[in-house]
């Protein structure tokens, strides 16, 4: 095989003197790398933003792991009957409290906290009005949640949540046109059965923005203090982060066996989002799979060329005792190294614009925009016609604030196997053909 | 002496549409380690043929040809592809050379072939380049070397695994006379100096002089000259 190796490498360094082999073979070694990059860009931004959504989900949304405060009479409480009796209806901090501490005993814990969330509605002067997701958490989950600190992007204000204050997402400021310091009517309906109305006058400490715009369009944050004094009734849940997130299911299936049936973890909350980004992810890496079997399909006519170009050494290498396996082989490796050339610029590529991709967005939208106001000035001086619109790839009304990126070490192994494969079975057909030479009808005399 | 080469009635025909055109008439033909012999013949009267089918490159419709005693019309393709490459050098018209190779990697090709010893193939090539008096061309690529040069080269190949058997085919057809000449007679000389048996297919008389034995291929058969 090494002789078949040599003879192959030697075909590829040289293949730049033939033009008819170098012609297509710079097809076929372009198109494989054009192929790859495409796959890597595609499958990291899917990745990515199925990661940016992930990991909302995971800080924010629904957190790693759970825990459903009003069925917490499924759990084998111990204590007095008053404390079981608050745990039936649903409503006990205590309850949710002790279970809380107990959960957070397992070493994969790394922060829980109580909180609870209900609907309300945001007045500001009696002018506008939103609606919103409040949500009760402990005052000091900034200074000890650091993911949850990380994903919560102050726009203005602080991140403080004192009695009184409420700190509201960007989108709800902006619907209420409102800044730090403003006040603000909240009311709402802590129970259906009594249908009654309350209304909390709070005042505004920070805006933030989380990068969901489905959180960013609704959430709100209380603290603790001003949460007591607004809801009676009002069940707490317990949120859980666990060192990993991977651990989510694990630790929910081990804790469902002690009884903490209320456990839900961030994958069964998010479970059709999930699926269906994780179905277009694939949907879309197989098309441009596609695309890079017809770009390998090049191998085909590339290899045929080459074979019909050294038909002539064919039949000498068989004349010195190379057998038609040799022969074969030989093509197959030469159908390697041409894989081999597209593979390593179209990774190296690949990984080079899906790490800079939210620059390369950006700066082409400038370039475009650019462009495009210089057609229109130019055009003005001719005739009247609308100003354009700023070219903005990435608007900010996307439902991510910017385009994450990631792809896996497993990811580049299977594409770069997979063309390798698509190169082989692309090769063979030609290489086979080659092996079945007949020396002497190569070897004739001019 | 040894009996090298031997064939028996080896015949061969081709059909070109209704006429079939019987090249080789059952030819016969013994030849012995280390002796020399040249065919003569008119264009198209199967000399290529005759020589493909001794070195197992084409196959003949009957008859037997044994190479050291082995019938290589029995022999499957790998067995006769390893005696091609132990017993058998080939020299051709045209070199043949890989052009992707310089003058001491083509010769040391049949070598590697048996043997991947890339060290030990670079030493018998060097001694077998300095020998045909291309010392100096060791580096180079087919193309910076002149047609004499190319065939040197083609025939160091030929002699790079120690072969019994020399089966050169108008080694000296796309040469000027004085580079026929030159190269005709090294090849001579080296089959001589090793002992190998030499076939030589010539359209000039002067070479096929040059051997001990002359035979003319003429009505599919060889007739031996005087």
């Amino acid at each position: 095989m090494r002789l078949e190796n040599l003879i192959a490498r030697r075909y590829i360094r040289y293949s730049r003197e033939n033009r008819e082999i170098s012609s297509s073979a710079a097809t076929v070694i372009i198109s494989i790398a054009v192929g790859i990059i495409f796959y890597i860009c595609a499958v990291s931004v899917m990745n990515g933003y199925i990661y940016g959504v992930m990991q909302l989900s995971c800080e924010v949304k629904s957190f790693h792991v759970r825990y459903d405060g009003s069925r917490v009479e499924n759990v084998p409480l111990t204590g007095s009957i008053e404390k079981r009796r608050e745990a039936v209806k649903g409503k006990g901090y205590t309850q949710t409290e002790e279970i809380r501490i107990r959960l957070a005993a397992d070493r994969d814990v790394k922060y829980s906290a109580l909180y609870r969330e209900t609907n309300v509605v945001l007045q500001y002067s009696g002018k506008s009005a939103a609606v919103a997701f409040l949500r009760e958490i402990p005052e000091d989950i900034f200074l000890n949640d650091d993911g949850f600190d990380k994903i919560i992007k102050l726009c203005d204000g602080n991140k403080t949540l004192a009695f009184g204050e409420i700190m509201i997402s960007s989108k709800t400021a902006q619907k209420l046109k409102i800044g730090v310091g403003d006040t603000v009517f909240v009311s709402f309906m802590e129970n259906d059965n009594t249908a009654s109305v309350r209304i909390r006058k709070l005042t505004v400490s920070g805006i933030f923005s989380c990068g969901l715009s489905e959180l960013d369009e609704q959430l709100a944050f209380i603290g603790r203090e001003t949460g007591r004094r607004m809801f009676t009734e009002l069940p707490y849940d317990i949120m859980l982060k666990l060192y990993h997130y991977d651990n989510a299911k694990k630790f929910c299936a081990l804790y469902r066996t002690k009884g903490y049936m209320a456990l839900t973890n961030w994958e069964e909350e998010n479970y059709n989002e999930l699926s269906a980004l994780r179905f277009q992810r694939n949907i879309i890496a197989m098309i441009v799979i596609l695309v890079l079997f017809v770009a390998v399909l090049n191998i085909l006519s590339t290899i045929n060329i080459t074979v019909f170009e050294k038909k002539r050494e064919i039949g000498i290498l068989r004349s010195m005792g190379f057998v038609p396996a040799q022969i074969t082989s030989l093509f197959l490796f030469f159908g390697l190294y041409l894989a081999a050339l597209g593979i390593i610029p179209g990774v190296t590529v690949g990984l080079l614009l899906s790490g800079n991709l939210n620059h390369i967005i950006i700066g082409t939208g400038k370039i475009l925009s650019a462009v495009n106001s210089i057609v229109y000035h130019v055009g003005n001086l001719f005739f009247n016609s609308p100003k354009p619109m700023a070219i903005e790839f990435f608007s900010s009304d996307f439902y991510l604030d910017k385009m994450y990126t990631s792809i896996s070490v497993n990811e580049i192994l299977f594409i770069t196997g997979l063309t390798f494969i698509f190169s082989v079975s692309a090769a063979l057909i030609p290489a086979l053909k080659a092996g079945y030479i007949k020396p002497n009808e190569v070897l004739k005399n001019e | 002496m040894n009996e090298m080469l031997r064939i028996e009635n080896i015949r061969k025909t081709f059909s070109s549409g209704d006429e079939t055109l019987h090249i080789l008439n059952g030819v016969h033909l013994s030849l012995n380690a280390g002796e020399t012999i040249s065919i003569t013949g008119e264009s198209g009267s199967g000399k290529s043929t005759l020589l493909h089918i001794l070195g197992g490159l084409d196959t003949a419709d009957s008859g037997s040809v044994y190479i050291d005693g082995t019938d290589i019309t029995q022999l499957d393709e790998t067995s006769l592809s390893e005696l091609r490459n132990r017993k058998i050098g080939f020299i051709f018209q045209s070199h043949y050379l890989l052009e992707e190779f310089d003058a001491v990697e083509n010769v040391m090709l049949p070598f590697l072939i048996n043997t991947y010893d890339k060290k030990e193939a670079r030493r018998k090539a060097t001694e077998l380049l300095v020998k045909v008096g291309l010392g100096e061309r060791l580096s180079h690529h087919p193309s910076k070397l002149s047609g004499g040069e190319r065939q040197r080269i083609a025939i160091a190949r030929a002699f790079m695994n120690d072969p019994s058997l020399i089966l050169a085919d108008e080694p000296t057809g796309n040469l000027d006379a004085k580079n026929a000449q030159r190269v005709a007679e090294l090849l001579f000389d080296l089959s001589r100096d090793r002992g190998h048996a030499l076939i030589i297919v010539t359209h000039s008389l002067t070479i096929a002089a040059m051997s001990r034995q002359h035979y003319v291929l003429h009505g599919g058969l060889l007739v031996k000259e005087n």
